[in-house]
């Protein structure tokens, strides 16, 4: 894809960013960020692309590592976050 | 997730949406037979499942930490993967995103473990500074720029030397940069190093030209950085005496 593109898209993300954290409560705040911190795991999509076409061993070993890693991040996070909001509803 | 009712449903509904971008990315990229592939998000699932449901509630601060840092690692060796892959080919747009990734990825993955280890009370709560320490830091962060640069223009194989060296000052500077913040400015050291690890998956986006990615890491990068500064202000402090300790009056924010 086209790198100004790219570049473009960054931007617009950046302050849908910035809207959403305009549009949730305080209270909310905490699980917000252990929840962005589970989309970040969002780079999993990457590795698993690069891995798929890597072709030295070297790079299949990092690739690996790197899934690994972000699979903990993501389903580490979503559960995460799922626990911190369930004590909520108990209130 | 904008009301603690629905906050839960929201969760669940991006980790769907999650789950069904994963997919669709390894449909799209005729990867979806990979063994590899599978292997890698069965063992982190595992992992990661354990991990979370066994934590303890008070323990969620450090847990949360954990994730990032790894999250960040991963950006890291996405980048390191491209680079050592197909350097050669690939235009220095590319390149110049590729070793950022891999810099912030690093400084995220080191810095997340420090703040994990303070937080876990394994390594001392009290701010570490080291002496001189707000000029080695701007010495990294400028030698870092340089190899970056540097990085981004040659075309041969010293690249590999110079994106380990790189990711290995990157790692260092995670270290000095977390060490430096006392334990109850942890959260927000936390929730900036959340920010930068949406950024290093941001970047790593832009190397692969992965649409996707880039705008989901701009979302998380751009959320984290305004959530720290909403919580630097409801604690009354600046950002910058928090990454100093409070103690030392100048540091460059990079």
């Amino acid at each position: 894809m086209d790198s100004w593109a790219l570049i473009l898209i960054f931007i617009i993300a950046s302050y849908l960013g910035y809207k959403i954290i305009k549009e949730i409560p305080t209270l909310l705040h905490t699980p917000l960020m252990s929840g962005t911190n589970a989309i970040s795991g969002v780079t999993i999509l990457g590795s698993l692309v690069s891995t798929a076409v890597a072709v030295s061993k070297g790079s299949k070993i990092m690739g690996f590592m790197a899934i690994v890693f972000a699979t903990i991040n993501l389903l580490g996070g979503f559960v995460v976050t799922d626990r911190m909001l369930k004590m909520f509803n108990k209130k | 997730m904008s009301s603690p009712k629905t906050a839960r449903k929201g969760n669940t509904i991006s980790a769907s949406a999650m789950l069904i971008a994963i997919i669709a990315v390894m449909y799209y990229n005729g990867i979806l037979t990979i063994p590899l592939l599978w292997g890698g998000m069965v063992l982190g699932g595992i992992i990661g499942g354990l991990l979370a449901k066994n934590v303890k509630m008070i323990q969620m601060p450090q847990m949360v930490a954990l994730l990032n840092g790894l999250g960040g690692g991963a950006s890291a060796f996405v980048a390191l993967v491209e680079i050592s892959e197909k350097y050669s080919a690939m235009p220095v747009f590319n390149r110049f995103a590729g070793l950022l990734a891999l810099a912030i990825g690093g400084v995220t993955l080191s810095g997340s473990l420090i703040a994990a280890g303070k937080l876990d009370r394994k390594i001392s709560q009290k701010p570490v500074s080291i002496p001189g320490g707000g000029m080695i830091s701007t010495l990294i962060i400028v030698v870092l720029g340089a190899l970056t640069i540097i990085g981004a223009i040659l075309t041969d194989s010293l690249v590999l030397i110079i994106a380990s060296v790189s990711l290995l000052i990157s790692l260092v500077y995670g270290v000095i940069f977390a060490l430096r913040v006392g334990g109850g400015d942890m959260p927000i050291t936390i929730s900036l190093l959340n920010s930068f690890s949406g950024l290093a998956a941001s970047i790593s986006g832009l190397t692969i030209g992965d649409p996707l990615l880039v705008s989901v890491g701009a979302i998380v990068g751009a959320s984290g950085i305004i959530l720290t500064q909403i919580m630097c202000r409801a604690m009354n402090r600046s950002l910058i005496d928090v990454l100093n300790g409070s103690s030392r009056s100048k540091k460059t924010v990079s």
